[in-house]
């Protein structure tokens, strides 16, 4: 198991995805399950991700304490979205990595698999099953007849 | 470096182990003539796809992205997309980019082939559908084609081998606004099998065709031609690099010399040398094989090498709709498609025209990052209420637009970057044109009008993206009659080089409004044709 980060940055960094995916209609926030482990195993593997989240992580600090003289841990839901909103701004790559990552965490987490239904799932070995179609309703095309440029 | 020489002197050394590569590879060694090809990708094994795995979708953002400066895989070669409007995709396998590809697989029209003739711009063709027709024929029993006889917009077809794959919900709902409209509409003609076939497995709607097909429903040149070239005594040689062809004294080309996995360079002797790398890898190999007698490059005395090029500009329109239409089942790009505004009409302020390309949707991460024609999902407080109403309730229509030949367009050798073994990588010189772009505004003016008919609630349109779009490389050797206005002939054969052919993508006059691969396999087969009922005078 990867340890990119200490375990205050754990909660740092945990603060920051319930954010992103807020808790809502059943669905954990993505800092509830194991979207955290998701970007500390990737960061692991990459110097550049490695060294733009620690740039970015320290710009969400900064701006925590420059517009609410606080740590972002610390701040109401609302103030922390303003601090992501500025560092989206500011930050890009950062924040467009943090939003990947997050998203990726998510959404190929097992819990919130089965909450998004049977379907959402590995699609092989089992793929789906998927209605045919009509294709009586091509039988319009087809009485306009022929529709190619004759040379 | 020393140089090893293998001591057999092959028939013909096909360069390229691709769609077309694998199509002419297996005629010839039909045929009985001694094939070997250069691959510089290896081997994959359906067996080894991701599609079974939680993580999936995540794998095409890394190592089966169609974009080689993303994926950067050992045998991937970077590419100088600094200046260029559209990103190639590529990928690089025995089987070339169909390992990764959508399989629509649509021909091109017979007005295609004359587009000069018929509108005034470009180039005709040296060749016409009918005489490529067989090819056609040929190669579509070869696949294996899903589809369904009876296109309006198309002369009559061979039989599809198997019924069209099926239309799902999205389907039904979207023919409905077609119908409103009164527009043309038909099911795609899809490199997917909807019934077992050729010992291949049918199609079981799992929409993972991005990153391989386990069940070789998707008629990817490795489980297609190569088996069956491969029993006939055609061979691979895979991780195997080319790093120029060497022409003799007499100006005819002796084979080429290339990398092998341990970074030796070989020399690989033969009768033929047949390009089929696709419209980079061509050009950039010619270029790169600079010699007196070639100064500028093999086969380039008419200087169009690299120039031409031609994607297909693609725009995106997304519908999303208040039923869960299940769009996430099914091969992503084949459905259906439209040709209603195929042709040009003098009433447009453009020449040429585009087909609609109706795709399904895609899975829980690719719709919230936005991939394949969707916008990605916003974060906070509103991010779930607008992931659930895209995830699974959306109808895409890719605006397919004819490019048109543009000498700038244009593919060069960096002066500064390199593959791994040292041979310089293609720059891509590439700007939208004119004609383009108000061919794209008009499509996405129709596309949103086609959504509103069929019941869609919100549209959301997306211009030309800087994104992973060229999966289409064409243009850049073109064929025709002329020495001085293109560079190889209608059989492929270099106007220059009198013993080299060239059977890729590069050889389209025009690109048509289609996806080509289909027409660049018969290419294949009908100059494999050409050399077989030659080889008194060829060899």
């Amino acid at each position: 198991m990867a340890n990119f980060f200490s375990s205050q940055q754990k909660d740092f960094i945990i603060s920051i995805l319930n954010i992103i995916i807020p808790k809502s209609d059943g669905f954990p926030s993505a800092g509830e399950i194991e979207v955290y482990n998701h970007i500390d195993n990737i960061l692991s593997d990459s110097p550049y991700l490695k060294r733009i989240f620690i740039e970015g992580l320290t710009s969400i600090q900064y701006e925590s304490n420059i517009l609410f003289k606080n740590d972002f841990i610390t701040l109401n839901d609302s103030e922390k979205n303003k601090v992501l909103k500025n560092i989206e701004q500011i930050k890009t790559d950062f924040f467009n990595a943090l939003i990947l990552h997050t998203y990726n965490g998510y959404y190929t987490n097992n819990i919130v698999l089965n909450l998004l239904g049977p379907h959402a799932r590995p699609p092989q070995p089992l793929g789906y099953d998927i209605e045919e179609g009509d294709l009586s309703s091509l039988e319009v095309v087809k009485s306009r007849g022929i529709f190619y440029r004759i040379l | 470096m020393n140089i090893i020489e293998k001591k057999n002197v092959t028939d013909v050394l096909v360069i390229g182990a691709g769609a077309s590569g694998a199509a002419f590879s297996w005629s010839l060694a039909e045929a009985g003539i001694n094939v070997i090809c250069l691959e510089q990708g290896a081997e994959v094994n359906p067996k080894n796809y991701p599609a079974t795995k939680d993580d999936w979708e995540i794998y095409k953002q890394t190592e089966f992205h169609p974009d080689p400066n993303v994926r950067k895989l050992s045998h991937d070669y970077p590419l100088n997309n600094d200046e260029t409007d559209i990103i190639p995709v590529m990928y690089n396998a025995i089987g070339g980019s169909t390992i990764i590809w959508m399989a629509h697989f649509p021909r091109l029209h017979p007005s295609d082939f004359k587009v000069k003739s018929l509108d005034g711009i470009a180039e005709d063709w040296p060749i016409s559908y009918e005489k490529l027709e067989k090819y056609y024929d040929i190669n579509d029993k070869m696949v294996g084609v899903s589809g369904l006889n009876g296109d309006t917009a198309y002369p009559k077809k061979s039989p599809r081998t198997t019924r069209p794959l099926p239309l799902g919900k999205l389907g039904n709902k979207i023919v409905k606004g077609f119908n409103n409209l009164g527009w043309h509409w038909w099911p795609s003609d899809s490199a997917i099998i909807s019934e077992q076939y050729d010992e291949r497995e049918e199609c079981n709607s799992a929409g993972t065709c991005g990153i391989g097909c386990i069940r070789r429903a998707k008629a990817s040149a490795d489980v297609t031609y190569w088996p069956k070239a491969l029993y006939k005594g055609a061979e691979i040689y895979e991780n195997c690099r080319v790093r120029e062809i060497i022409v003799g004294k007499d100006g005819l080309a002796t084979g080429a010399e290339y990398y092998d996995e341990n970074g030796n360079i070989n020399f690989q002797a033969a009768r033929i040398v047949v390009l089929a790398c696709n419209g980079i890898g061509t050009p950039r190999l010619l270029l790169n094989s600079k010699s007196n007698l070639f100064p500028n490059g093999l086969a380039n005395s008419s200087g169009l090498v690299g120039k031409n090029l031609m994607f297909h500009p693609v725009t995106s329109v997304t519908g999303i709709f208040d039923e869960n239409l299940e769009s996430f089942k099914g091969p992503p790009a084949c459905l259906l498609y439209s040709h209603q505004f195929y042709e040009t009409d003098s009433s447009r302020d453009f020449l040429r025209g585009f087909g609609f390309q109706i795709t399904r949707g895609v899975g829980p991460v690719s719709t919230a990052i936005g991939n394949f024609g969707h916008e990605k999902i916003p974060w906070g407080t509103n991010h779930r209420k607008t992931f659930l109403e895209h995830y699974g309730h959306t109808i895409t229509i890719g605006v397919h637009g004819e490019d048109l030949p543009e000498e700038h367009n244009q593919i060069t050798l960096d002066p500064y970057l390199h593959d791994s073994d040292g041979i310089p990588a293609p720059k891509i010189n590439y700007k939208l044109g004119d004609n383009s772009k108000s061919l794209l505004k008009y499509g996405n003016k129709r596309a949103e009008e086609l959504l509103e008919a069929s019941g869609a609630k919100n549209i959301i349109t997306n211009t030309l993206a800087p994104g992973e779009n060229g999966c289409h490389l064409m243009g850049t050797a073109r064929m025709g009659i002329k020495n001085n206005k293109s560079v190889v002939n209608e059989y492929g054969r270099s106007h220059d080089v009198k013993n080299m052919y060239i059977i890729d993508g590069s050889v389209f006059v025009t690109a048509g409004a289609v996806n080509p691969t289909s027409t660049i396999q018969a290419f294949a087969l009908h100059v494999a044709d050409y050399i077989k009922n030659n080889s008194n005078n060829i060899f």
